[in-house]
């Protein structure tokens, strides 16, 4: 044997023990994917981060994978066999289907299943602290009520349903959309519309300029927007994710729930992001009993212009109309 | 500042981001040399190298890629008169006539030295007007700012590039046509639900992919130019670089000149920031200026005149940082090559705006780096010049031929990357014959305004609501 054959057969040798130590490692550990179907500029994503690194660091083999929209997300599910999950709220739902006629119905075939709720966030109504209308809320009340026209800054997918504040108030109501929450935030930081509506989350609350008067559910002090304005179509909304299970058995979901839960309560940096907005996590809504029969109402509460009975079923069997 | 930086990349330093830059280096000396290629395609080309990366090293890579290839497209421009882009007229006019009277060596160097010279005022720049636009930033996004931006942006490319700003236009809505395919909040004429397969293609609900785009739209009609402009091409002179003079007698020609290397730098990192076609403007610009600043005094050589050289290739490298600010503060490209950038940055799922950059210390990492990347492009470049007669042996017509495979398998990777290959094939080879229709069109209209239409819809959208809805 040559001293190049006696190389060549050290390093394939050396390869394949390290290759085959590779693999047992990795046989060895539970898979576990995030895949994040939305845009990489939100809050989806950030989510999305924090979960896979948290997921490594408890021993999984994790990737990140960014599906971006529902009909890769689709063609992602069908092509994949890693065990994985990801999260949608009926906004986001709705949205597909309105805007992009894409469809995925949880339970209806063996590809995606139902694990948890996600968390339970409100949306909140703000103005700016340079404003100086001041933090009292028969200040801010007052303030809108003197204007003859309100803009108020949000994202595109909400349903354009602002006219009975408008009626409670006297005057006349704009909505302003722009494309994603940070969009809607930096324009309003620039002073482009009078008010900001959008998901009350670390963000809103640690931004200097930004006082957050009002929210769904009346948290961190805030007024309840039921209370405030009692009249509005919208007082109800809420930011409802759950998490789909895509491609697990039921032994893997009980094991994707349990850790979901474990995540949202122990991880540091997951329990810092939903502790500071007041978000209730996945264990607390298991708690509370909120499941998918939820989850296919608030996809329905955001369907612009409402949905009936019948469609709703029909989502639930798999069948757009 | 220098011993910041020499802190900086020492203390800082990684690996990763270092092979960024040589990667970058090396991309962007072969972009300047290969004819039709430049740095969108080029950067284009190079996107499955870049998958993995971080937002950093991909700003660095490009900043290498941009930097180097101004030099080396001066090189080829020089010794052969072939314009790789709009900023290399004046090489090829004055470079040519110096390399014919045997100053070709003194102008390449001058170039290059220049260039390494426009980095540093660029660099001074920066620093020096960076506080200032922190400070106003909060405004940068108020909707009457986005919108002046991308409208100013959207009329500098209809109405400076190209023949005529009517076709021009024609070209721009298209791309904005093109772009606005699936978008649900469009008149029903373009979002064509009627004659537009969503049925066969639900993904055309997304919208249509990018690389397919590109490739059928912009990369095609700019190949089947450079076939054109090479088929009966044939090398003017047989002159072969050479190069024996030390390296301190080039630098004591480059003195002579310096006042032009300043002028240029100052023109380059103002004039520059004009959108998507600064490096041209700055580059013709300078030498228009020191032309007639040498006519007039009457010291202007018809045989190639070295000062409006310098002061032109010291231009276009100033302004390539300059460039970035914009980019990298507000999000909004300056250049094509950026317009491709920041989609690969998207797609490579990171944000690019003003906290991050800050946040990350991106600009003054970057500086250190731009200063780094041009004086390496002078001790490693520069030398390899002397090897650009091996160009002459070569066949540019192959050599297009083969980018044009790379970029139909690169469609087939990146599609099956989104798991959507045929889907994407489909798209390019359906936009292939519309690509040659607008061959002698500037497609670099349409792929700006594919790029940024929901930019310019949104902008137009939420000013309209503020103050007319």
């Amino acid at each position: 044997m040559t001293l190049l054959q006696r190389l060549s057969a050290t390093i394939i040798a050396l390869t394949i023990t390290v290759t085959g130590l590779t693999g047992t490692a990795m046989a060895d550990k539970k898979i576990l994917d995030v895949i994040v179907a939305s845009s990489n500029t939100g809050n989806n994503w950030k989510q999305g981060v924090m979960l896979q690194k948290a997921l490594t660091e408890r021993g999984y083999d994790s990737k990140l994978v960014h599906t971006a929209n529902c009909h890769k997300n689709k063609k992602y599910i069908a092509s994949t066999d890693r065990p994985g999950f990801y999260f949608k709220s009926g906004s986001s739902w709705i949205s597909d289907v309105v805007r992009k006629k894409c469809f995925i119905a949880p339970e209806v075939t063996k590809d995606v299943s139902y694990v948890t709720p996600f968390f339970y966030r409100s949306n909140a109504m703000c103005v700016r602290k340079s404003d100086n209308i001041g933090s009292n809320l028969k200040d801010i009340m007052a303030w809108i009520k003197a204007k003859d026209r309100v803009t108020i800054g949000t994202f595109n997918n909400l349903p354009d349903d602002f006219s009975d504040l408008g009626k409670q108030f006297g005057n006349k109501w704009k909505k302003v959309a722009y494309n994603g929450s940070s969009n809607t935030l930096k324009g309003f930081l620039a002073g482009d519309t009078d008010l900001m509506y959008l998901g009350y989350t670390a963000r809103e609350i640690n931004t200097p300029d930004l006082h957050c008067f009002a929210t769904t559910g009346g948290v961190n002090g805030t007024a309840k927007f039921a209370d405030l304005f009692p009249n509005w179509g919208l007082s109800s909304l809420v930011e409802f994710p759950i998490v789909f299970g895509i491609k697990l058995d039921d032994a893997q979901k009980a094991d994707t729930k349990a850790v979901m839960a474990d995540m949202m309560s122990n991880d540091p940096a997951l329990k810092k992001y939903y502790g500071t907005a007041f978000i209730p996590t996945a264990a607390e809504l298991e708690k509370r009993g909120l499941g998918l029969a939820d989850w296919w109402q608030d996809a329905a509460d955001w369907m612009p212009g409402g949905v009936k009975a019948d469609t709703v079923n029909n989502w639930k069997a798999g069948k757009l109309q | 500042m220098i011993e910041d930086g020499v802190v900086h990349i020492v203390g800082g330093f990684e690996w990763i981001d270092f092979i960024h830059v040589m990667g970058g280096i090396l991309a962007g000396f072969l972009a300047g040399l290969i004819p039709g290629i430049g740095n969108t395609i080029m950067l284009f080309m190079l996107y499955p190298f870049l998958m993995e990366s971080t937002l950093f090293q991909m700003l660095v890579f490009y900043l290498g890629l941009a930097s180097v290839s101004q030099f080396s497209g001066s090189v080829i421009a020089t010794v052969f008169g072939i314009p790789g882009e709009s900023s290399s007229l004046p090489a090829v006019r004055e470079g040519k006539r110096l390399f014919e009277r045997g100053q070709g060596n003194f102008a390449i160097s001058g170039a290059a030295i220049g260039s390494v010279f426009g980095s540093f005022i660029s660099v001074c720049v920066i620093f020096a007007v960076l506080p200032f636009v922190i400070h106003g930033l909060m405004n940068f996004y108020s909707a009457e700012i986005q919108f002046g931006i991308l409208w100013i942006a959207t009329c500098s490319v209809v109405f400076l590039l190209g023949k005529s700003w009517k076709e021009n236009a024609v070209v721009f809505a298209l791309g904005a046509a093109l772009g606005l395919v699936g978008q649900h909040n469009v008149p029903f004429f373009i979002f064509g639900e009627g004659y537009l397969p969503y049925d066969m293609f639900p993904s055309l609900y997304e919208g249509l992919p990018l690389f397919p785009v590109v490739v059928a739209l912009y990369v095609f009609p700019t190949l089947l130019n450079t076939i054109e402009q090479f088929k009966d091409f044939k090398y003017e002179n047989d002159r072969d670089y050479f190069d024996d003079s030390s390296p301190l007698l080039h630098f004591k020609h480059w003195w002579q000149n310096k006042w032009a290397s300043i002028r240029g730098s100052i023109f380059g990192a103002i004039v520059g920031l004009v959108p998507h076609i600064g490096t041209g403007i700055a580059s013709n610009f300078s030498y228009a200026v020191e032309k007639k600043r040498a006519i007039k005094n009457g010291s202007y050589r018809e045989d190639g005149h070295m000062k409006s050289l310098i002061s032109a290739e010291t231009a276009n490298n100033s302004c390539t940082l300059v460039l970035l600010l914009p980019l990298m503060l507000i999000g909004i490209p300056m250049s094509p090559s950026e317009t491709i950038l920041i989609s690969l940055i998207e797609m490579n799922s990171y944000v690019i705006n003003w906290r991050i950059s800050i946040e990350q210390n991106f600009f003054e990492r970057l500086t250190y780096w731009f200063v780094f990347i041009n004086m390496v492009a002078v001790v490693l470049c520069w030398p390899a010049v002397k090897y650009v007669n091996v160009l002459k042996k070569l066949n540019m017509v192959h050599m297009i031929y083969a980018t044009g495979v790379i970029l139909v398998g690169l469609v087939l990777y990146t599609g099956f990357q989104q798991y959507d290959m045929w889907y994407h094939f489909t798209v390019m080879i359906i936009l292939l014959p519309l690509g040659y229709f607008l061959r002698r069109t500037e497609t670099l209209i349409l792929l700006i305004a594919f790029i940024l239409q929901d930019k310019l819809l949104m902008s137009s959208n939420v000013l309209y609501n503020l103050h007319f809805g």
